[in-house]
C-alpha cells in the first residue's frame, strides 16, 4: 500500500483531490465525483516529442532518437500478441484512445460501467510492450498518412513554421509525429529502449475522475503496477536559444485567406513559476488584444483582423511563447499594431478595471471547467506533467495576480528581440470535374 | 445509497406552450453553470442561407445596449466569463439558428451578484433589441460581421476533410436546400444588405418554430418566465417543420472529382437507404464504422493500410450514410471496393456477434455521457424533438439490444451507392521561399 496519501481541497469550490504516492513511485490523483454517470482514467508519461536525446549512466555520449519516436511508441503499445486492446475495452463498454504531445504521452479511457476492469486493462497494456519487426514496419504507412493529413492542415503548418523560426535548435519545432524520413528509421529496439527508460512508475501519473473510488484504484495499482527502479539516465539539456530578432516566415497552401501566427519568445520557466508566468502572460495578452480590448475592436473595424483572432500562451519544459493568431490580409500590420500597443501599455500602465474583469472571467472559466470528469482528469494530469505542482494551484496563483504585474510581464514576456511572424498565403485551388 | 443521476426528462416533460414555442427545463445539482439554448427553425433558400449564417454572428456580437463586440465581450467577462454564441445547424433541408448562453451559477459569484438575472436581460436584449435602427442593422457591426461571413466562405477550403464532405453534399443533394453549405454562397452573401438581414430576422421571430432548452443546477422558473414572456410578446405565425427529406434515388451513382494541391486525397462515399428503424441503423453504423474496431477500421486501416482515418456518419433526415477517408489518390478504387466489401459482409450477416454487443455498449456509454455535460443534454433534447421520437438515448440503447443480425443484414441490403466524391491531390506550385 502507498506510503503517502494527501487530500487537497480547492478553496473556491470545495473539490477534493486525493493524491497518493504509491510505493512503486507512481503518483495517483483521484477526484471522486459520484454524482456523475461516467468515469475517466488517464495514464500519463513524461515522455513527449521533445524527449529525444538522453545518456544512460556510463555512456560517454548522448543518444538521439529519430523525431516522432514517442508518438510511434504510443501507436505500437496498442499491439498485443494475443488479442486486440481496443476490442477488449469495447467489450467492457469503454472507449479508449491515446495521444502524444510535446511533453507527454497519455493513454486513457472513458466508461459508464466496468471501470475497474477497464483500469486493469489500461495499467497492464501500457506496461507490457510487444513489438516485432513486422508490426513496426506495418505502422509506417499509417503514421505517414497521419502526417500527410497534418501537412494539409494550415493551422498545424502556420504553427510549426513559427516554432521553426523561434526554436531552430530545439526539438519542439518538429511535428510531434516526426517526419516521413525520421519515422523510417524507427526500429523495435529503439521502441523497447524508450519504453524501458521513460515508462517507469516514477515518471508516470495515473489520474481518475468521475464515479470512482480512490481506495479501489489504489488496490488495483498495488496489484498491477510493476515495482522497478528507473534506468539511471539524464536528458539532454538544450542550450538557450539566441535572440532571433524579428523574423518573418512564409509559405503557400490552399487556404481561403492569409493565416498568420505571431510568437514572442522568452525565457522558459518550470514548476509553479511557469504556471504563474503563463497565467499572467495570458491575462496580459487578453488585456492588450482580447475581444473586450479597444485594440481588438479597432483592428476589427479597420478590417485588419476578423473574428478568428485569438491569443494564447505556449509554455513547456524548454519553451515559453506568447501567441497571437488569426486571419488577415496584412499580418505585418497586425504585428505592428500589437507592438505599438505593448509599448503604449508599458508607458501608460495597464487598465486596472479591465485587468480585474479578466481575472474574474478566468476564475469563472476555472470553476466551470472543473465541472466534468474528463476536464478534471486532464487538469490533474497537466499539473503533474508541469513538474508535479498541486492540482488546484491555478485558482490560488490567479488570486495573487494584480494589474501591477502587467508591466513586468510586458518587459519579460513580450520581448521584441525574439519575434517570429509565420504566414500561410493562399495558393489557387484546383479545377473541378463531374461525371454521371 | 443509490443516487439519481439522471437529468433527462421523462418523455412528456417538454412543455409545448403554444404559439410555436416549446420549453424544456432539465435540472441536475451536479452542474455549476446554467445553459440556455434557443433553436429557431427556418427553411432555407440560396438567398436566405448566408443571411441565416450572418445572423448567428451579428446577434451575438452586439446589441442595442452593447453596440460593439468589445462592449458585449466586456459585459460577458464581467459576468465571470459568461458566454453567448450561436451557430447554424443543418437539419435535412431546413436549419436551426441555435443561440447558446451559459453562465456560472449564482452560488459561485464572489460578490453575491445575480448572474442569472443579468444574463437573461443580456440574451433577450441581443435577440429582441438588436443593434439596429429604422429597420436595418447598424454599422460597423454589420459590416464587420458580413466580412467575417465572406472570410468564412472563402476559408471553407482550409479544412480539407470538411471541404470534401461539402463537395459530396453538393453532389448528393443537388437541387435541394441540403446542398447549400452552412454559410451559403459568396454570390448571395455579397448581396446581403443591413435592411434585408433585419427583415429576415424579424421574419424568423414571427414564423420560426422555437425550441428552448434550459439545463440548470436547480429549478429556476424565472428563466422560463422571462424567455416565454419575451417570445410571446411577438405576434407569431409559426410554420410547420417536419425535417425528413430523403434524397432521391439514383440508378447509377454520381462521381465527382475536385483537384487541390494536397498531401493527402479525400474520398467520400454517400449511400442511400429507404427506411431503416433508428435502433437498427444505430447498430449497423456502430458495426460498420462506429466502434473502435469497426469493419471499416479493422479492414481498411489495420489490415489493408489503405487510410489513416475512415469515418462514418448518417443523416436520418436525408436517409444517407456517408463514409469519408484520407487516402492516396491511386488507392481510390481499392478503397471504394474495400468499403463495398464491408457492406457485403453486413448484408450476409458474417460478422462477429461481439461487434453488435460493442455497438450497443458504445451507444449506452454515449447515452450516459450526455447526462454529464449541459451542452450535450440540451443538444440531445432538441434532437429528440426534431426527430419526433420520444425515446431518450438510454431508451434507444435498450431498443438496440433487441436488434438481430438478420435485421442488420436486411437493412444493409437497402444501402445503394449514391454519390462518390474524390478530392484529389495535385502538384502544387513551388512554395514561397522562407522570407526569414
Amino acid at each position: 500500500m502507498p506510503a503517502e496519501i494527501t487530500r487537497l481541497t480547492d478553496p473556491c469550490t470545495g473539490d477534493v483531490c486525493i493524491r497518493m504516492l504509491h510505493d512503486s513511485g507512481l503518483e495517483i490523483r483521484v477526484m471522486e465525483m459520484p454524482e456523475f454517470s461516467t468515469s475517466y482514467a488517464q495514464f500519463g508519461i513524461r515522455f513527449g516529442s521533445v524527449h529525444r536525446a538522453f545518456r544512460c549512466t556510463g555512456d560517454a555520449d548522448f543518444t538521439e532518437m529519430p523525431a516522432g519516436i514517442a508518438h510511434y511508441l504510443e501507436h505500437k503499445l496498442f499491439e498485443n500478441p494475443e488479442s486486440s486492446i481496443s476490442a477488449a475495452f469495447s467489450s467492457l463498454g469503454a472507449r479508449d484512445n491515446a495521444y502524444t504531445d510535446f511533453d507527454r504521452t497519455v493513454y486513457y479511457f472513458q466508461t459508464q460501467q466496468h471501470f475497474y476492469e477497464a483500469l486493469a486493462l489500461l495499467l497492464e497494456f501500457v506496461q507490457q510492450p510487444y513489438f516485432t519487426k513486422e508490426s513496426v514496419e506495418k505502422e509506417r504507412s499509417i503514421i505517414a498518412q497521419e502526417l500527410r493529413e497534418c501537412l494539409d492542415d494550415p493551422a498545424d503548418q502556420v504553427f510549426f513554421q513559427l516554432l521553426g523560426g523561434l526554436y531552430p535548435e530545439h526539438p519542439v519545432h518538429t511535428d510531434v509525429l516526426g517526419t516521413e524520413e525520421s519515422i523510417m528509421q524507427i526500429t523495435p529496439e529503439m521502441l523497447y529502449t524508450c519504453h524501458d527508460l521513460f515508462y517507469h512508475p516514477q515518471n508516470m501519473v495515473l489520474c481518475c475522475a468521475g464515479n470512482v473510488q480512490a481506495e479501489k484504484i489504489l488496490r488495483l495499482a498495488d496489484r498491477l503496477i510493476q515495482k522497478r527502479a528507473p534506468v539511471p539516465a539524464e536528458l539532454f539539456r538544450y542550450p538557450a536559444q539566441p535572440p532571433t530578432g524579428r523574423l518573418i516566415r512564409k509559405k503557400r497552401m490552399p487556404v481561403g485567406k492569409t493565416q498568420f501566427s505571431v510568437g514572442f519568445r522568452s525565457r522558459p520557466e518550470s514548476g509553479i513559476t511557469r504556471l504563474r508566468e503563463s497565467l499572467l502572460a495570458s491575462l496580459t495578452a487578453e488585456l492588450l488584444t482580447g475581444s473586450s480590448s479597444p485594440l481588438y475592436q479597432k483592428m476589427l473595424a479597420d478590417g485588419l483582423i476578423n473574428d478568428t483572432f485569438s491569443t494564447d500562451c505556449f509554455a513547456g519544459s524548454g519553451w515559453f511563447t506568447v501567441l497571437a493568431e488569426g486571419e488577415s490580409d496584412d499580418p505585418e500590420a497586425v504585428l505592428d499594431a500589437l507592438c505599438g500597443e505593448i509599448e503604449r501599455v508599458k508607458h501608460e500602465g495597464a487598465d486596472r478595471a479591465l485587468f480585474d474583469t479578466l481575472k474574474r472571467a478566468a476564475y469563472g472559466d476555472t470553476v466551470i471547467g472543473m465541472n466534468h470528469p474528463e476536464a478534471v482528469c486532464t487538469a490533474m494530469l497537466d499539473s503533474f506533467i508541469w513538474d508535479g505542482i498541486p492540482p488546484f494551484a491555478r485558482t490560488e496563483v490567479l488570486s495573487q495576480l494584480t494589474a501591477d504585474d502587467v508591466r513586468g510581464c510586458l518587459e519579460t514576456r513580450f520581448c521584441t528581440d525574439s519575434i517570429c511572424l509565420s504566414v500561410i498565403e493562399p495558393e489557387s485551388l484546383g479545377k473541378e470535374e463531374s461525371e454521371l | 445509497m443509490t443516487m439519481n443521476k439522471t437529468a433527462y426528462p421523462v418523455p412528456d416533460c417538454p412543455e409545448y406552450t403554444g404559439n410555436g414555442i416549446r420549453y424544456t427545463g432539465l435540472c441536475s445539482p451536479k452542474f455549476r453553470s446554467c445553459l440556455l439554448t434557443l433553436h429557431f427553425y427556418v427553411h432555407r433558400t440560396p438567398e436566405t442561407a448566408p443571411v441565416h449564417a450572418l445572423l448567428t454572428d451579428l446577434l451575438t456580437a452586439s446589441s442595442e445596449a452593447y453596440p460593439d463586440h468589445a462592449a458585449l465581450s466586456l459585459r460577458l467577462e464581467s459576468l465571470y466569463a459568461a458566454d453567448l454564441s450561436a451557430k447554424l445547424t443543418l437539419c435535412g433541408d431546413d436549419a436551426a439558428l441555435v443561440f447558446t448562453a451559459s453562465w456560472l451559477d449564482d452560488r459561485y459569484a464572489l460578490d453575491g451578484e445575480q448572474i442569472t438575472a443579468q444574463m437573461l436581460e443580456l440574451v433577450l436584449g441581443c435577440l429582441l433589441h438588436p443593434n439596429a435602427a429604422d429597420g436595418a442593422f447598424l454599422d460597423p457591426a454589420f459590416r464587420i460581421c458580413k466580412q467575417n461571413l465572406l472570410d468564412d466562405i472563402d476559408c471553407a477550403c482550409n479544412d480539407k476533410r470538411e471541404y470534401a464532405l461539402q463537395q459530396a453534399a453538393e453532389a448528393a443533394y443537388s437541387g435541394t436546400p441540403a446542398a447549400i453549405s452552412v454559410h451559403g454562397s459568396r454570390e448571395y452573401a455579397e448581396r446581403i444588405t443591413p435592411e434585408q438581414a433585419y427583415q429576415v430576422w424579424q421574419e424568423i421571430l414571427r414564423t420560426s418554430f422555437a425550441d428552448i432548452v434550459c439545463v440548470m443546477p436547480e429549478p429556476k422558473p424565472e428563466i422560463r418566465d422571462a424567455v416565454l414572456n419575451a417570445l410571446n410578446s411577438i405576434r407569431r405565425e409559426p410554420e410547420v417543420f417536419s425535417f425528413a427529406a430523403p434524397v432521391q434515388p439514383r440508378t447509377e451513382p454520381v462521381c465527382k472529382t475536385a483537384f487541390m494541391p494536397l498531401e493527402q486525397s479525400k474520398l467520400v462515399l454517400v449511400y442511400r437507404y429507404d427506411d431503416i428503424p433508428r435502433e437498427v441503423l444505430a447498430v449497423l453504423c456502430g458495426v460498420l464504422g462506429g466502434i473502435s474496431e469497426s469493419l471499416l477500421f479493422l479492414n481498411l486501416r489495420e489490415k489493408q493500410g489503405l487510410c489513416y482515418y475512415c469515418a462514418l456518419q448518417s443523416s436520418g433526415f436525408k436517409h444517407t450514410l456517408t463514409i469519408d477517408c484520407g487516402i492516396d489518390a491511386e488507392q481510390a478504387e481499392a478503397v471504394q471496393a474495400a468499403a463495398a466489401e464491408q457492406i457485403r459482409t453486413l448484408q450476409t450477416g458474417s460478422f462477429p456477434a461481439e461487434m453488435m454487443q460493442q455497438a450497443v455498449l458504445q451507444y449506452k456509454y454515449h447515452a450516459a455521457a450526455i447526462q454529464d455535460a449541459p451542452d450535450s443534454l440540451a443538444a440531445s433534447a432538441a434532437a429528440m424533438h426534431r426527430r419526433n421520437d420520444p425515446r431518450t438515448p438510454a431508451m434507444l440503447a435498450e431498443a438496440m439490444r433487441q436488434v438481430t443480425r438478420g435485421q442488420i443484414a436486411e437493412a444493409t441490403k437497402q444501402l445503394k451507392l449514391h454519390t462518390v466524391c474524390l478530392l484529389r491531390a495535385e502538384d502544387g506550385e513551388e512554395a514561397v521561399p522562407d522570407a526569414g
